[in-house]
């Protein structure tokens, strides 16, 4: 079957991943004679869809609840509302006796190359141990050959066959680490922040391993990082998420041209490129932004749009209601009541509205 | 602050009813490992004794009301008679025989905590300095001795060959002051030692961990002098540590003081445990024990709440 | 894409060197610390006082000495460590009484590993509030009396060793409870125990391949302390009549009998039990502290040990000259001496100058040494590294080698320094308005009023809002982005020439970053201040760098103006890593890489340090260091500038 034969068939089936209305609460946790303190709204009502062979890009400050989403696909958190699945099969809560066909199907790359593999086991069992559960394959000649190969596709020599985690780089094990989330053959992998604590220099190694990968082998990836510019070169869409809701998600590149958020549009205005000129004229653009109130506690969120106190155009409503995700031009989805009371930007780009608000502002 | 410690006051209420349950439980096990009554009344008992024994226990009636009508009598002050001695009430008997023991550990207390938190703090401004070196040897060679051995050392080099305490006896508040502090001095270093000898330890080794940390070295940065930062930078962070330590040593010097009570010949808590659990004398332990725990529950209790005086983090946490 | 595109790790030189395994560095350690050797020889033989007593015993530890001749004797050459009051051999006993110390400890051990073990580890792994009832429970009877508890399992069954061993054994299993579920709490959290979970593992390989091992060295270590407790208390029961039967030649037995009989029998009734006693509860200590420190890293270091003294070579070329120079280093050297004897050299040859109202950023690679430069030149290096060679020059003064107090003065006044984390340098336990009334009545002589008022201003000043109240609250209470205001608060507090930032806005999210930068810049206008901002991500530099040194492997490759190192950087290095940018990336394909990984610091290549890496490279620049050369205000160091290298302007092309 060709690649594109392939493709389609499985476009025919429906999204690979869907996710709906994903709500995760941590209670708080107190003593055991005292108080219980609020719990913790993580993500509150996230939905997205990822296809086959497509990267997924989720991005957002510290704390706005994007590896709490990864956590809930991968069943490492207990999800309060809302329904996953994995190519049309109900996995929001995967019963133990399929759990094992469960992580068959999803893997995932972890962020911290220091403690995510573990240092009393080599390269050759870390990444084999997948292989001998979910093939049947014992440790020996034919499992080493395997994971030889699998090093070959991220790109390390076999002499690392034997080498411990602390033997190594951390560009090197986070390609150990793509190397074990290959091993079982899965439809997703989610790296969750898997290049962040790299190296620029090695960073891009690292990124190049995982789209070679996606090329040849058609895994699809939700790929989560705070940096925009890396998560936009390797996604096909992108989500941002601000304070547990996913506030745009839409094709990447119409994102990055035409932010339909105010707080995306902060986001973009916000990265410094390197260059002292190009970058001498977005300053401007960012301190129309400027605004010294912090972040409400996701203990104790505002009755109406999370970002309202920070959001230079907030109208009343914004303080009321919480706005509903309604279509946008990129082709996907907007929540701001921008689009629906206001100004009714409908859908279109905010950036033209915003530089002209903060210039009557100023 | 105020909630803070009502909170931790009221949580001491489960606690005590915990100790409570245990030390009526001790009860029912022995019982249930023969007969006390028989024990109490010796060889040769009579069925009256015997008969007499169970009743004033109440040993005939259910489990669970027995307990409420134990712990009923408890909380009104009531602890029962001495099974020995019907005239001795056990309430009177502790009375009588807490007064050595909370002294001796009350000074053991504050001579181990104060030199030991100076030591602490001096061995961690060099480690690995000569101070340090020879602290922490001293410290380790103490803690390894058990209290009664030092108390013996004591007793032998200060009381009889250089004859400068009485080697030996206790002399109440009552009857003389210096006498009393005389007679307290040389029962307290020998439980005081091994105190001393863990603060240190543990306080140099928080110290050290505090003066490793990043805001030490940016109060550094900003010319905040040397003093300034073991004292008000560093300290305050190690002692949080520290406090939980000294709460578990408070309570172990409880149960300790009987041993050095019996090497200096005091007739304290000690004593009286000792000879009670020998002669199976019920009530008395009983007593004995529900006082223990209550002193050990204070001692809980005051180190939550100076807990909460040293880290911001917790009182908040409301 | 061909197989080629793939950018592939070497195994060669470029990969860090094989260290030792954990386990061999663990028994070298071991061997190594005399008073580890020590101990563990005493465990041995207490070992075989257990096993098999009279192996070392020469007498019969019952056998009296009827005669009545020899009594309470010293050290003799029969009796080595003289005899009793019934002339029963010292020696014979006190090795019999190992023996039974040794049996209580396995006693009691058994009960308190086996009980505390599977306890700690269910109560960890499974959480909620089942784990915390646990924990209550376990900690109410972790609080009591070990003592008293022994007394409790003694009254139920009978006075006897074994029995108040039970008591023990339960008692310390709390010790164990709390351990195990400690390290199984955190274990539970560590991110490879989530990879063994997303790769299917089950939850017995989980706990028993993952966890167990983990959990291992700490408890090796707390058992071996808790063997010296158990010997302790178990002596202090025998001693109390109501342990070990009174013939018995256990330890705590023959000091109750030595008790009556020191005062008048001489005090030497006593030593043989106590010193045995002593020793092997010594020893258990030892054994558990030399186990920690075989296994764990050398702290013995912290941010007041200062440096000895050693005599830094001068520098071989001269400062810049000027009135508006605040810092100018030149040549200087900074080293680490090693633990297995190697010396790293983390600085090297580094000079830098920077301005009144000029930014000076910093850029490379993590370990390039970027902060290791900026400690150093005001005397903070970290023990044990220390400065070699070189020269500072501050305000035009030489401060090479000012002592602690001398630098005590223009710390916190005249510098002021920012940090990367700034939640972890704030003091934890005082409130945030008495840290930055710190350098205000230090350098300032000013009251506390004064000093709270003009606190509060400079809150103000920085932009947080509602400085009153934040002034009485803890370090805890304030987000990233407010505490790192509170940062940069305090380093401005005394109008510094020089503002240090190392890393400033790394750890904050990118919308407060850019707020960070602009509060920077704001200042500095205002008082013509120097800054010297430290960072890895140069769109940071080319939003606020006046001037820009590149460094890599703990030297100086590049300085020139911000715009000469973006649109025409002079370094192979520089060009790199504006290559690797995504911003700089066009198109679909391959992200640009620098090949290989940073070299260690223990091992610098000889010639260029870069040379494994450059895509430039010749042969010369694998034998020959490049100096680093003054080119009109700027420096260089490659030994192929001024040739025929052509670097591209990537920055350019994009504008
Ligand atoms: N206490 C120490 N003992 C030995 N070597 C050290 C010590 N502290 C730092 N180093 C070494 O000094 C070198 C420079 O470190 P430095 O922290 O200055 O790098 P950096 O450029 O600031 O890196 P980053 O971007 O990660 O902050 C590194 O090789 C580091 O390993
Ligand atoms: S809903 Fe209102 S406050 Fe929220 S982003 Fe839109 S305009 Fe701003
Ligand atoms: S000296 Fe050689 S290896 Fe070093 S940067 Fe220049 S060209 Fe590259
Ligand atoms: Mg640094």
């Amino acid at each position: 079957m060709s690649d594109e034969l392939l493709l389609r068939s499985r476009a025919a089936e429906g999204p690979l991943l869907e996710v709906q209305d994903l709500h995760v609460h941590f209670a708080g946790r107190g003593r055991l004679f005292g108080p219980t303190p609020p719990p913790v709204k993580a993500v509150n009502g996230v939905s997205f869809t990822i296809d086959a062979q497509r990267t997924f890009g989720l991005v957002g400050e510290s704390g706005s609840g994007k590896s709490t989403v990864a956590r809930a696909i991968l069943q490492l958190v207990d999800i309060h509302a809302g329904t996953i699945r994995l190519a049309g099969d109900d996995v929001t809560k995967v019963p133990r006796r399929d759990e094992l066909a469960f992580r068959k199907r999803v893997q995932a790359v972890l962020q911290d190359p220091f403690s995510s593999l573990n240092q009393t086991h080599q390269t050759r069992t870390i990444v084999g141990d997948g292989i001998t559960r979910h093939f049947g394959l014992k440790a020996g000649e034919q499992r080493d050959e395997r994971v030889g190969r699998l090093l070959d596709d991220v790109g390390l020599s076999r002499e690392y066959l034997d080498r411990y985690p602390y033997e190594m780089s951390g560009g090197q094990r986070q390609r150990v680490s793509i190397a074990r989330a290959l091993a079982v053959e899965p439809q997703l992998i989610i790296a969750d922040e898997a290049t962040s604590a790299l190296d620029v220099s090695i960073q891009s190694q690292v990124i190049n391993v995982l789209r070679e990968i996606q090329r040849s082998s058609g895994v699809a990836f939700l790929f989560i990082a705070h940096d925009l510019e890396v998560v936009r070169h390797v996604s096909d869409d992108v989500g941002v998420m601000y304070l547990g809701s996913l506030v745009e998600q839409g094709d990447a590149d119409g994102i990055y041209e035409g932010p339909t958020h105010p707080y995306t549009e902060m986001l973009i205005a916000s990265i410094p490129v390197p260059n002292p000129t190009v970058q001498a004229g977005r300053r401007a653009l960012r301190q129309s932004f400027d605004n010294d109130a912090e972040p409400p506690s996701p203990a104790n969120l505002p009755p109406g749009c999370p970002f309202e106190n920070r959001c230079p155009v907030a109208m009343d409503i914004c303080r009321e209601e919480v706005p509903a995700a309604v279509a946008a031009h990129h082709g996907g989805r907007v929540q701001c009541h921008l689009h629906t009371s206001g100004p009714e930007l409908g859908g279109e780009s905010v950036v033209e509205f915003i530089t002209k608000e903060a210039r009557t502002l100023t | 602050m105020a909630k803070y410690i009502g909170i931790r006051v009221l949580a001491t209420i489960p606690l005590l009813f915990a100790i409570a349950v245990v030390t009526f439980l001790i009860a029912v096990a022995m019982e249930a490992n023969g007969s006390i009554a028989g024990q109490v009344c010796g060889e040769g008992a009579t069925i009256e004794c015997i008969a007499e024994v169970e009743e004033s226990l109440g040993l005939n009636d259910p489990l669970p009301s027995r307990f409420v009508s134990w712990l009923g009598d408890v909380v009104q002050g009531d602890l029962g008679v001495s099974l020995l001695d019907r005239n001795a009430g056990v309430g009177e008997l502790i009375g009588e025989r807490i007064w050595p023991s909370l002294s001796i550990v009350g000074l053991s207390l504050i001579i181990g905590i104060s030199l030991g938190m100076l030591m602490g703090i001096i061995a961690a401004i060099q480690p690995g300095g000569l101070v340090d070196r020879i602290f922490s040897i001293t410290a380790a060679s103490v803690i390894a001795a058990p209290g009664f051995l030092i108390g013996m050392m004591l007793s032998w080099g200060i009381g009889v060959e250089l004859g400068w305490l009485s080697p030996i006896g206790y002399t109440p508040f009552g009857e003389s002051v210096t006498g009393w502090f005389k007679s307290l001095i040389l029962p307290s270093i020998a439980l005081g030692m091994p105190t001393l000898a863990i603060v240190q330890r543990q306080l140099r080794s928080s110290m050290a961990n505090a003066l490793q940390s990043r805001y030490v070295l940016a109060a550094r940065a900003r010319g905040v002098g040397r003093a300034t930062l073991i004292g008000r930078h560093a300290l305050p962070n190690a002692m949080i540590p520290t406090i939980t330590v000294i709460g578990f040593r408070a309570a172990a010097a409880i149960g300790l003081t009987t041993a050095i009570e019996i090497v200096f010949g005091i007739r304290g808590m000690g004593e009286l445990l000792v000879t009670s659990i020998l002669n199976r004398n019920v009530t008395v332990l009983q007593g004995g024990m529900l006082v223990v725990g209550l002193v050990v529950a204070t001692v809980n209790l005051l180190v939550d709440i100076s807990y909460g005086f040293l880290n911001p983090k917790v009182r908040l946490n409301k | 894409m061909t197989e080629s595109q793939l950018p592939s790790e070497p195994s060669g030189d470029a990969s860090p060197a094989k260290p030792d395994s954990p386990r061999r560095r663990f028994w070298r350690r071991m061997f190594r610390n005399p008073l580890g050797v020590f101990s563990m020889i005493w465990f041995a033989i207490l070992i075989v006082a257990w096993i098999w007593p009279e192996l070392l015993a020469t007498h019969d530890p019952f056998k009296q000495d009827v005669t009545l001749q020899r009594l309470y004797e010293g050290p003799s050459g029969d009796h080595w460590l003289g005899t009793d009051q019934f002339g029963r051999d010292f020696y014979s006993r006190v090795i019999h009484g190992a023996g039974l110390a040794f049996r209580s400890i396995i006693i009691a051990m058994t009960i308190a590993v086996g009980v505390g073990v599977p306890l700690g580890l269910f109560s960890g792994w499974r959480g909620g509030r089942l784990d915390r009832a646990i924990m209550w429970v376990n900690d109410v009877f972790f609080s009591l009396p070990i003592i008293l508890l022994a007394m409790a399992v003694i009254i139920i069954l009978n006075p006897s060793l074994d029995n108040a061993m039970i008591g023990v054994g339960i008692a310390m299993s709390t010790r164990f409870t709390r351990l195990t579920r400690a390290v199984t709490l955190q274990e539970k959290e560590e991110l490879y125990v989530d990879s063994a979970r997303i790769t299917g593992l089950s939850t017995r390989t989980i706990l028993s391949r993952y966890i167990a091992p983990n959990l291992m060295s700490s408890l090796i270590v707390q058992a071996a302390i808790i063997s010296g407790a158990i010997i302790l208390i178990g002596a202090t029961l025998s001693f109390l009549g109501i342990g070990s039967s009174l013939d018995d030649p256990d330890w705590g037995v023959m000091l109750n009998r030595g008790r009556e009989l020191f005062r008048v029998h001489g005090v030497w009734q006593i030593v043989p039990p106590g010193g045995a006693l002593i020793l092997t509860v010594l020893a258990f200590n030892l054994l558990g502290d030399a186990i920690r420190d075989a296994i764990g890293r050398d702290a013995s270091n912290n941010a007041l040990t200062i440096t000895k003294r050693v005599s830094v070579a001068p520098a071989s070329t001269s400062h810049a000259e000027g009135d508006d120079v605040v810092l100018s280093v030149r040549d200087m050297d900074v080293e680490f001496p090693g633990t297995d004897g190697r010396i790293s050299q983390v600085l090297e040859g580094v000079s830098l100058d920077v301005r009144a109202g000029e930014t000076l950023g910093v850029v490379g690679e993590s370990g390039s040494g970027k902060s290791m430069t900026m400690l150093s030149a005001l005397g903070l290096t970290p023990a044990p590294g220390r400065m070699t060679r070189g020269s500072v020059q501050f305000d035009g003064r030489d401060v090479t080698n000012l002592s602690e107090g001398e630098w005590q003065q223009i710390r916190g006044k005249d510098v002021g320094i920012i940090f990367q984390e700034p939640i972890a340098v704030l003091n934890p336990a005082i409130k945030v308005g008495k840290q930055i009334m710190e350098p205000l009545m230090i350098h300032m002589d000013m009251n506390r009023d004064e000093a709270r008022a003009r606190a509060a201003e400079l809150l103000a000043e920085v932009r947080v809002p509602d400085p009153e109240r934040r002034l009485d609250q803890y370090p805890h209470e304030f987000s990233g982005g407010m505490a790192q205001r509170v940062g940069i608060a305090m380093a401005l507090a005394c109008e510094p020439k020089l503002l240090i930032a190392d890393e400033p806005s790394t750890a904050l999210d990118v919308t407060v970053q850019g707020q960070i930068l602009d509060l920077m810049a704001e200042v500095q206008q205002r008082r013509n201040m120097a800054i010297i901002l430290i960072t890895h991500d140069l769109g940071v530099i080319a939003e606020a760098a006046d001037r820009v040194l590149v460094m890599y492997g703990g030297q100086v490759m590049e300085t020139a103006s911000a715009g000469d190192v973006f649109f025409n950087p002079k370094h192979p290095y520089s060009k790199a890593l504006l290559d690797t940018m995504p911003q700089n990336h066009s198109g679909e394909g391959a992200l640009a890489v620098i090949p290989g990984v940073v070299p260690s610091a223990t091992a610098w290549p000889a010639g260029c340090r870069f040379a494994p890496r450059c895509a430039h490279a010749i042969d010369d620049c694998v034998t020959t260091m490049p100096p680093l050369e003054q080119v009109e205000s700027d420096m260089v160091r490659c030994l192929r500038h001024g040739t025929d290298l052509v670097l591209a302007d990537p920055a350019e092309a994009d504008a």
